[in-house]
């Protein structure tokens, strides 16, 4: 799988292609208009990680001729106007997902990943981790075949924490992703840990492994 | 304040006073004048008179004893006029003014009179001849001149106060339109204020000033407004460059537990910058209007998804949550404002509640009111400023400057009370 960064921000999109790579993607960067239309027009990837002020043109354009070109690549906006106006011109003229500078990188990856394997399986979207299935349209989660009853909070959480497979996420980035704007506002992210003590025990109840490690009060990771 | 008085009533007072000191002082001029032409008529009346006699005895000759019993019977008929005979040297005519009482008239104790006294020669006697002719006397003359002169000043003073208004109206009302225009400036509406010539030389000054200063301020204010904007767009990045590398130094395996601890905090100092610098960069576009699109908002709706979303954390922090929310109120507003309008207020209460507190929120059609349990007032100086409030419990200071904003931009007003250990935020609709 080939991943897009076109960013003019060098140590940004170092960060973001470093966190993406591994041995399922491959991430290229763009550091200006000119290069991303270059790229764009002589290649094909699975994810286009796109900015909006580039050294050259407006990101919009480029997003516009990809349309043009009749390109299939699924399209995040990346842009630090965080502004409704843009997100939604970008959504309406055919990005795929918005995210805000800044961002954490768990957050990217989570929807990186969820748009390549929307656009890979549609409706057949089932995320496999040995005896847990996660069927993503349905927002059901199995173990060996049976059904585990999550809230939408756990759910999102499982779906999140799984999307960053062997990678700590800090617990400012969960608060944001369950919360949105919200997070802002929390004063403390103690909510958090009662949602990962039912997820645990919720499918250590059905059989599976434990998966899910605390990191020293920091974040969690989901481990292979 | 003290008592104001308009500015054309200032001269007006002065004007008045001028004129009662000229008009009082017009009553002894105008007394002593018409007293004069009195004077000078009715001595040459008497005069007249004392000639017309002195002929009419030239022409008739009679001796003396008839004389004598004429004169008796003249001087008893004729009470103004007396002939006498005269022993002595004569003089020369003179007059004079006496008050005396009238014999022949009751109803005036005392009468003035206006007397002459001149020498006849009858017969080649000397006679001493007095004419007395009735003069008004100088009271009842100086209360007449008293009287009218009053009226006078009644006069004047009316006119002088409808003269006073009409001024006031015509000549005042290019400043009143500069004056009106002035109170309805909104330096926040970023628009340039254009004020009329009047035609009056110190109006216009006063307008060409004011065009000028309002010019300079928007100037200002469009280059603070571009600085914010500009500012924490720029922070953006690095911002994200830092929330990167921090993500990525989360997952070296080598992190220590005192590592992670720092990582932990360096992660909510950065999380709060993040929301300083977007709140800064919000608070820039209300003043830039670019939130300027209205609809209607189903306000309960709102406030109760928004509470529901908190109440999970309420559970958390045993913060007890009492709503009291009519059903279906609507009010017209911009989506995003009103959204973030209620949520700081409302997650405002829940920040600033100790666990045991209580937030209570409740709606009509014209309050939107929002409470949580305090130890001691704010200070409501400072409440709405921006930065002004303390920032220790994680808050950006901006989100009641927000607030306030998201208010003024749709005319709506908020107050803080504190009454009975409750923290109260009222907003006002109408």
């Amino acid at each position: 799988m080939k991943i897009l960064i076109i960013e003019d921000e060098p140590e940004l999109a170092k960060s973001m292609a470093d966190y993406l790579s591994n041995e399922q993607y491959r991430c290229e960067i763009a550091a200006s208009f000119d290069e991303g239309f270059e790229k764009i027009h002589q290649f094909s990837y699975d994810c286009i990680l796109l900015d909006l002020m580039l050294p050259g043109g407006n990101g919009i354009k480029l997003l516009q001729a990809l349309k043009a070109e009749g390109k299939q690549e699924g399209v995040i906006i990346i842009s630090a106007k965080n502004s409704l106006d843009d997100k939604l011109y970008g959504l309406n003229i055919g990005a795929d997902d918005y995210v805000a500078k800044p961002f954490h990188l768990s957050e990217l990856a989570a929807r990186v990943y969820a748009l390549i394997r929307r656009r890979q399986f549609g409706s057949i979207n089932v995320l496999k981790h040995h005896e847990i299935e996660i069927d993503i349209p349905a927002k059901t989660v199995y173990v060996h075949g049976k059904k585990v009853v999550l809230t939408r909070k756990e759910f999102d959480l499982l779906l999140y924490l799984v999307s960053n497979k062997n990678k700590v996420v800090s617990k400012n980035a969960i608060a944001e992703h369950l919360t949105g704007d919200f997070a802002d506002m929390l004063d403390s992210h103690d909510f958090l840990y009662a949602h990962i003590k039912n997820i645990k025990r919720k499918l250590t109840e059905v059989g599976a492994n434990n998966y899910l490690r605390t990191i020293y009060g920091s974040g969690y990771k989901w481990e292979e | 304040m003290g008592r104001m008085s308009k500015l054309l009533n200032k001269p007006l007072k002065t004007f008045t006073l001028y004129a009662l000191f000229v008009l009082v002082c017009s009553i002894p001029v105008y007394y002593y004048t018409v007293n004069q032409i009195w004077s000078a008529e009715l001595d040459e009346h008497n005069q007249l008179l004392a000639e017309y006699t002195r002929e009419k005895f030239k022409m008739g000759h009679v001796n003396t004893e008839e004389l004598d019993k004429l004169l008796d019977f003249w001087n008893k008929v004729q009470p103004s006029m007396l002939i006498r005979p005269f022993e002595g040297e004569i003089r020369k005519d003179s007059t004079y003014t006496i008050m005396r009482a009238d014999k022949h008239v009751s109803y005036e104790p005392v009468d003035g009179f206006r007397g002459l006294v001149t020498y006849l020669d009858i017969n080649g006697r000397p006679y001493q001849l007095t004419i007395e002719t009735n003069i008004e006397e100088a009271g009842s003359t100086i209360s007449s001149i008293t009287l009218i002169t009053f009226l006078f000043f009644l006069i004047l003073l009316t006119g002088f106060l409808l003269l006073n208004r009409y001024i006031a109206v015509k000549i005042w009302r290019p400043f009143q339109i500069t004056l009106n225009k002035l109170k309805r400036f909104d330096l926040y509406k970023g628009r340039k204020l254009v004020l009329e010539s009047s035609g009056i030389k110190e109006f216009d000054e006063l307008n060409v000033v004011i065009e000028r200063l309002i010019e300079r301020n928007l100037l200002t204010f469009h280059t603070q407004k571009e600085f914010t904007e500009n500012a924490s767009h720029e922070l953006q990045t690095p911002l994200a460059i830092m929330q990167s590398k921090l993500d990525l130094l989360l997952q070296e395996n080598t992190l220590s537990k005192k590592q992670h601890q720092l990582i932990r905090e360096l992660n909510m100092a950065l999380a709060r910058a993040s929301r300083v610098n977007k709140n800064l960069l919000t608070l820039a576009k209300i003043d830039n209007n670019q939130y300027a699109e209205v609809e209607e908002i189903n306000l309960s709706a709102e406030l109760t998804l928004t509470l529901t979303l908190l109440s999970e954390h309420l559970l958390y922090k045993d913060i007890a949550l009492q709503t009291n929310i009519q059903e279906g109120v609507r009010i017209k507003a911009n989506k995003v404002l009103m959204e973030i309008l209620i949520q700081n207020l409302i997650f405002n209460a829940y920040r600033h509640s100790l666990p045991g507190a209580i937030v209570s929120v409740s709606l009509t059609a014209k309050q939107l009111h929002i409470a949580n349990t305090g130890r001691e007032p704010l200070n409501i100086d400072k409440l709405f400023k921006r930065f002004s409030t303390s920032s220790k419990n994680g808050g950006t200071g901006l989100g009641l400057a927000i607030v306030k904003q998201v208010c003024a931009s749709n005319a709506w007003k908020i107050y803080y009370t504190f009454d009975n250990g409750l923290h109260c935020f009222t907003i006002d609709f109408n």
